[in-house]
């Protein structure tokens, strides 16, 4: 029997999926995506592309109102859809109209909530204390977003409704799970 | 450009036996379960060379998640060197090149059918359990359809209905592994059959847990620092399986989960059922902190409560 390649195509998805899986698991926690140019974007998209390409495939779909992205994400089969209807939402730059549209699930199917890829500076905003799952006891982030994002997310979630975000900050990757109380 | 430079050398499998489409559908349904914590996701559950119930599920998420430089221990029923344990660390081994080891504290990832180490996991480790039946509701609900909307609107009372049954007719409750829990106040899971002992484990751990049906195509999680409550009513607490006085035939270890070991003559002895754990002890090699002291005391001050029964 021969071997198993770790091709650097899998190395990448592999470490991309773990950095986002961890992320997600410690709430708050900055995470490393994988120094590696993907070839699905220019390189100020790079990390949205190692995302893209870690989670996307033909089984799912995506919307971004960034005309570029969204054709090179074509790429990865995935079915570009409308806000409402689309599993995966990339924002390079903050767009009320496409986020305030995100699925939150439903209760039957609260995972169909949509994926979350946003833009952001994670460190240099106002001081939020989180709490939840992931987070001992609590923790304060200083995520720099609009004050807008912070309000919207307020209005729409209903746990276990919600929006997964990922706030994207070059390499650097924040998760912020709808179980996550911010105040 | 030649022939030779076009060419890849032979490969049978892929990178983790899985193909490509499959551990992206796992890793991306492993996210959603971590974001909600109890719920349980549907995924497509591939064909596996082995046979489902053999802990497929469990196997999945780890091929989603191993890599050369991962770390696997691989337990069943608390033991490495079971026949099921020993293939599947060999078959994961095989399609990733990863390495493996019997001590709790340096795996990476730890798949486990029926037990949780008596060694506190630490932050960034994966526990991953294989589970046969993931739906809690199965013995009030038989219908997966019915039963998904009891969880979509958090009706549980026919769960407790069932613990209080249990009270009325043997004056405690009385299910001994898969004891039904409240994780992070919402949904409430099978922890797979993992005993009694083993259920307050999953409690504000450090590490995360991934719960994984192969058969039954569902995965949950529980992620790290999450309230997990066994179900119980407030005046006749939750308890641990009773093995006060059980002492290890090879470590002389006690307040331990061990395993019972009928006698000729009538009697039984006892031995740790954690084979990594009775390693070190019989290398005096100093383990990690556990779960549950050589008192029996469990490290998480009050959650468990002293005894009490229905008069």
């Amino acid at each position: 029997m021969s071997i198993t390649l770790y091709t650097p195509e899998e190395a990448r998805q592999r470490e991309t999926f773990l950095a986002l899986m961890w992320a997600l698991s410690y709430p708050g926690r900055i995470q490393t995506l994988p120094e590696m140019r993907s070839p699905l974007v220019d390189p100020t998209l790079n990390s949205f592309g190692l995302i893209a390409e870690a989670l996307l495939d033909l089984e799912t779909s995506y919307y971004t109102p960034d005309a570029d992205l969204r054709a090179a994400l074509h790429a990865t089969g995935a079915r570009v859809l409308a806000p409402g209807e689309a599993a995966y939402h990339f924002y390079p730059a903050w767009d009320e109209t496409g986020l305030s549209q995100a699925s939150i699930g439903t209760l039957l199917r609260p995972d169909d909530g949509a994926t979350l890829i946003m833009a952001g500076s994670v460190e240099g905003g106002r001081r939020r204390t989180w709490r939840g799952p992931g987070i001992n006891s609590e923790i304060e982030a200083h995520l720099n977003l609009p004050d807008s994002f912070w309000a919207l997310r307020a209005a729409r979630l209903r746990y276990p409704l919600g929006w997964d975000v990922y706030i994207v900050d070059g390499v650097q990757v924040v998760g912020l799970p709808r179980s996550t109380q911010v105040e | 450009m030649t022939l030779r430079e076009l060419t890849t050398p032979q490969q049978d499998y892929s990178y983790g036996y899985l193909d490509t489409y499959a551990k992206r559908e796992l890793r991306r349904r492993t996210l959603k379960a971590i974001a909600i914590p109890g719920y349980q996701v549907p995924y497509a559950s591939r064909e596996l060379p082995i046979a489902r119930g053999w802990g497929t599920g469990g196997l999945q998420v780890t091929l989603a998640l191993v890599g050369p430089e991962s770390v696997v221990k691989v337990i069943d029923q608390g033991a490495d060197d079971s026949v099921n344990a020993a293939n599947l660390r060999r078959f994961i081994t095989r399609m990733s090149g990863c390495g493996t080891t019997t001590d709790t504290l340096q795996a990476t990832l730890l798949q486990s059918r029926h037990r949780i180490p008596e060694e506190v996991m630490q932050e960034g480790q994966a526990l991953i359990l294989q589970v046969p039946d993931p739906e809690p509701l199965r013995a009030v609900q038989p219908d997966i359809s019915k039963a998904a909307g009891m969880h979509a609107d958090a009706d549980y009372g026919q769960m407790w209905l069932g613990l209080y049954e249990q009270l009325v007719r043997f004056k405690q409750y009385v299910q001994g592994a898969s004891y039904p829990s409240l994780v992070n106040g919402r949904y409430v899971i099978s922890p797979s059959p993992i005993p009694r002992w083993d259920t307050p484990k999953l409690h504000q751990a450090p590490s995360l847990t991934l719960l994984s049906a192969g058969r039954e195509k569902r995965l949950y999680a529980v992620p790290p620092y999450t309230e997990v409550r066994p179900l119980e009513f407030s005046d006749i607490p939750f308890q641990v399986e009773d093995q006060r006085g059980w002492v290890c035939k090879t470590t002389g270890a006690e307040n331990k989960f061990m395993n019972e070991l009928p006698q000729a003559d009538g009697t039984a002895q006892y031995e740790l059922s954690d084979s990594g754990y009775a390693e070190k002890l019989a290398n005096e090699v100093a383990p990690g902190a556990t779960y549950f002291d050589d008192q029996g005391r469990f490290y998480v001050d009050g959650f468990l409560k002293p005894p009490r029964r229905p008069a």
